[in-house]
């Protein structure tokens, strides 16, 4: 246990140390990426003051030393193109998002081994096959095609469904939060659910498929166990698997993953407030999503680790 | 257990879209009007920390206000209601409206006008240059003098018309100005007050300041928004005015929207190397110059939603437009004599000098591909061996200042403005970066900086036209087409266009002029 959370910590900090390289191995500098083509009529007293104010000015050794001082202090630096704490940024960007693609996270989940486990033990339904159709469609169409067909369908002619952002904009408009936040949130979750249900049934599907007729099934129906704890308990557990692998990569990814809904949709997540740092060389808001992105891959390595050694309990006895 | 879970799910979704009107109002009240942006966020709304990118500076534009702006004929007053101009030494008096107070009750003053002249030459703003003003003098409580070192012809559109004046009270003890972001530092003088702003939905909203000198806006709320798809919000009625795509103007317009065009005051340009050989010659920018058929290209790349760019730079909108006399006609034939000139011989690789096949690399972005491709297909046709390279803006911007291409694409506005802006492009202090090297003729160095100290309208004029067939004949870069943008509205508001853009000439409809009620003065005093 300890050893592994060394090994964690040796992560950490080398990416920590790539976390302040990458970025600036970008080619392009933020003054360029501030002012585009603006920069020919900025003053050239207000370029060096950017420069001065930013550190950028200073050799990188110091630089280096100055984040690695304000990280340890729990500042993660001051956005350049915001003018603004980065963590004042990123908090309600990875509040949506951690709101969005949590939520979506747990209901593709969900809704998929439910859907997989029935696609398996009713294979030979006609229903199914339409089923799988519809899967493998789903899955092969980009989200932000999914997310423009719902948009035109359910907000401009049915008129059920905002079109943009995650709020009222309006006082007046706004019931409650809480109906204005899940009324904002429909559409997109049902964009990255539709996109991610599918993959999870036909991997649940496929596992379950392998172990239907496995001795230990025999054995637990043998001793009069119920279908629905049959179902659950024994052959949905073993089939989940490759299935952790999967969930594993997809929670390090959630911050990103969801970038063409949050443009569609104008959603205020972090995947698209990266995309913009990236574009805008804002070094430390990159440091600082990455930073997160970060913890969210380790985090989801952890929890996959975790759920192979629940579902799997000869994998426990191993150091 | 998954039946109930799915209806659950159903449910939460149905209810989420059909709950009571009550609950879920559909139209937006009346009195609230909204804007649609597809980039959101502008950067904090305080004179001293907006993007200082065009769209920026229009947010603050409805908070603070100027000594005097622009309407769709020219200046107009604004807190100055009246100013008058003396050349020795050059002064420019302005009275003040003695009414104008800021959106906490306290009054306007000539001292708030010289603090903000002081502290922006302790803090520079990214957009006003104070410099010009050697001393400020406060003549009274409601009158100015600003004195200046010598005669600068932009002044009342790059500084007066630009400079939003600051409320002492609030700034004065303000050491780091960019990072005052609190709701004190958009206390301004303008027709609208900050009701909220949140940066992650790139919401601003704006209600009507009751005791605005120049009356209560009509529109008692406004708001801007960043938008997924403009077109589709518009549709919809989720927002009243937007940018659209050139494609959707008429299917809108159908829809009974208000659908306006905007004056070309954005020029896309081809970016020469003068550091290297052959770029660096005459002879080879003319012959690619004669090698574009810029109509066609304009047609081809963007369905026609665009003008050929006039070589002298600055486009017909601009009041400074002078047609040179220098042209360059599609004539790939006279392209290749002039390459031919350059002691170039054609072969079936290409045009080859002391044994070497020259071979180019263009730059460009993803939004310019179309235009890449039809200027490589173009010179492919004279001969001149191009390869594409694509990049993103920054990479390229950072490649053409190092000077490490051969040939670019990028394009810059303001050229609705005051002329300055061609100083600023071919001689300002970073022209050069932007030029790949180019070297200023004296000649031309003189002319632009005559441009700025002449007053006299008809003589800067012909400066103004001497500098744009300076610029044709010598062609440090080769301007390609002004390409059209549209914007539609719901028509509630009669949004007009700027005279030569706002301020210093952000080609943008929304000026606040068309939000105050009728009766206000909108002439040049």
């Amino acid at each position: 246990m300890i050893s592994r959370v060394l090994g964690y910590l040796f992560v950490l900090l080398f990416v920590l140390g790539l976390n302040f390289t990458l970025p600036r191995l970008l080619p392009g500098d933020p003054l360029t990426a501030l002012a585009g083509e603006q920069e020919l009529i900025l003053t050239p007293e207000f370029r060096q003051e950017l420069r001065q104010r930013y550190r950028l000015d200073q050799p990188l050794p110091w630089q280096v030393l100055h984040y690695l001082a304000t990280l340890m202090r729990g500042d993660l630096g001051y956005s350049f193109y915001y003018h603004a704490p980065v963590l004042q940024i990123i908090g309600p960007a990875l509040l949506w998002t951690l709101l969005l693609c949590g939520v979506s996270f747990l209901l593709s989940t969900g809704l998929g081994i439910m859907l997989g486990v029935e696609l398996a033990r009713r294979r030979d339904r006609p229903w199914t096959k339409t089923v799988l159709g519809v899967c493998l469609v789903l899955e092969s169409l980009p989200g932000f095609l999914v997310g423009m067909g719902l948009l035109m369908v359910f907000s401009l002619k049915l008129g059920l469904f905002p079109f943009f952002g995650a709020l009222e904009v309006t006082p007046a408009k706004s019931g409650s939060f809480g109906a204005g936040v899940l009324r904002h949130m429909a559409l997109p979750l049902l964009t990255l659910v539709l996109g991610e249900l599918p993959g999870m049934a036909l991997l649940t599907r496929a596992g379950m498929l392998k172990i239907l007729n496995a001795p230990f099934v025999l054995a637990a129906r043998a001793r009069g166990l119920g279908e629905i704890r049959i179902k659950y308990r024994y052959q949905a557990r073993n089939a989940l698997l490759p299935l952790f692998t999967r969930l594993g990569l997809r929670f390090g990814t959630l911050l990103a993953g969801a970038v063409p809904v949050e443009v569609v949709f104008a959603y205020p997540g972090a995947g698209q407030l990266l995309f913009q740092a990236l574009l805008k060389r804002d070094y430390p808001l990159i440091q600082g999503l990455l930073l997160v992105s970060i913890l969210a891959v380790l985090a989801g390595n952890a929890l996959a680790e975790w759920g192979y050694r629940w579902a799997d309990p000869r994998l426990r006895e191993q150091p | 257990m998954g039946k109930k879970f799915l209806l659950l799910a159903g449910f939460l979704l149905v209810q989420a879209g059909l709950s009571p009107p009550s609950l879920w109002p559909q139209e937006a009240p009346p009195q609230t009007y909204i804007i649609g942006d597809p980039q959101g966020d502008w950067g904090f709304p305080s004179p001293m920390s907006h993007n200082p990118r065009g769209p920026g500076y229009l947010r603050v534009s409805f908070l603070f206000d100027t000594l005097i702006w622009k309407d769709a004929h020219g200046f107009v007053p604004a807190l100055a209601r009246r100013w008058e101009y003396r050349p020795a030494p050059p002064t420019y008096t302005f009275h003040l409206h003695p009414s104008a107070v800021w959106h906490d009750g306290k009054p306007l003053t000539a001292s708030d006008v010289a603090f903000t002249i002081d502290y922006l030459k302790r803090h520079p703003h990214p957009w006003v240059d104070v410099r010009p003003i050697r001393q400020v003098e406060v003549a009274g409580p409601h009158t100015v003098r600003l004195v200046l070192d010598r005669p600068y012809a932009p002044f009342l559109e790059e500084i007066a018309g630009t400079m939003f004046i600051l409320p002492r009270h609030i700034w004065q003890d303000i050491q780091d100005p960019a990072r005052f972001q609190e709701p004190r530092a958009t206390v301004g003088s303008g027709p609208y007050k900050l009701a909220e702003y949140r940066r992650e939905l790139g919401l601003y909203r704006f209600v009507a300041f009751e005791q605005y000198y120049r009356g209560k806006p009509v529109v008692p709320e406004l708001s801007f928004v960043h938008v997924g798809n403009e077109l589709l919000a518009l549709k919809g009625k989720a927002v009243q005015a937007a940018a659209i795509p050139p494609e959707a103007a008429s299917e809108l317009k159908a829809l009974g929207f208000t659908v306006a065009s905007q004056p070309h005051f954005w020029c896309l340009k081809l970016l020469f190397n003068h550091g290297r050989f052959p770029m660096q010659e005459l002879a080879f920018r003319r012959a690619v110059a004669r090698a574009v058929d810029l109509r066609d290209l304009v047609s081809q790349t963007v369905r026609g939603h665009g003008l050929p760019a006039s070589p002298g730079l600055l486009p017909p909108d601009s009041p400074w437009y002078h047609p040179p006399a220098t042209q360059y006609l599609f004539d790939p034939r006279a392209s290749r004599e002039l390459l031919a000139s350059l002691g170039y011989r054609p072969t079936p690789e290409g045009w080859e000098r002391h044994g070497q096949t020259l071979d180019l690399e263009l730059l460009t972005v993803p939004g310019y591909a179309r235009v890449a491709e039809y200027l490589k297909k173009s010179l492919q046709e004279i001969g001149l061996r191009v390869r594409l390279r694509q990049v993103d803006y920054t990479v390229l911007d950072q490649r053409v200042k190092a000077q490490n291409f051969d040939l670019a694409l990028s394009g810059h506005g303001g050229l609705g403005g005051d002329p300055k802006i061609i100083n600023d492009v071919v001689a300002g202090p970073f022209a050069a970066e932007f030029l790949g090297g180019y070297r200023l003729p004296p000649e031309l160095a003189r002319l632009l900086t005559d441009q700025l100290l002449t007053l006299d309208v008809a003589q800067r004029r012909q400066l103004v036209a001497r500098i744009q067939e300076w610029l044709a004949r010598e062609l440090p870069t080769l301007p390609l087409y002004f390409p059209t943008q549209y914007i539609a509205h719901d028509g509630r508001v009669p949004w007009f266009f700027t005279h030569g853009g706002i301020a210093k000439g952000i080609p943008l409809y929304f000026n606040k002029l068309a939000l105050l009620p009728p009766g206000n003065s909108l002439s040049s005093p």
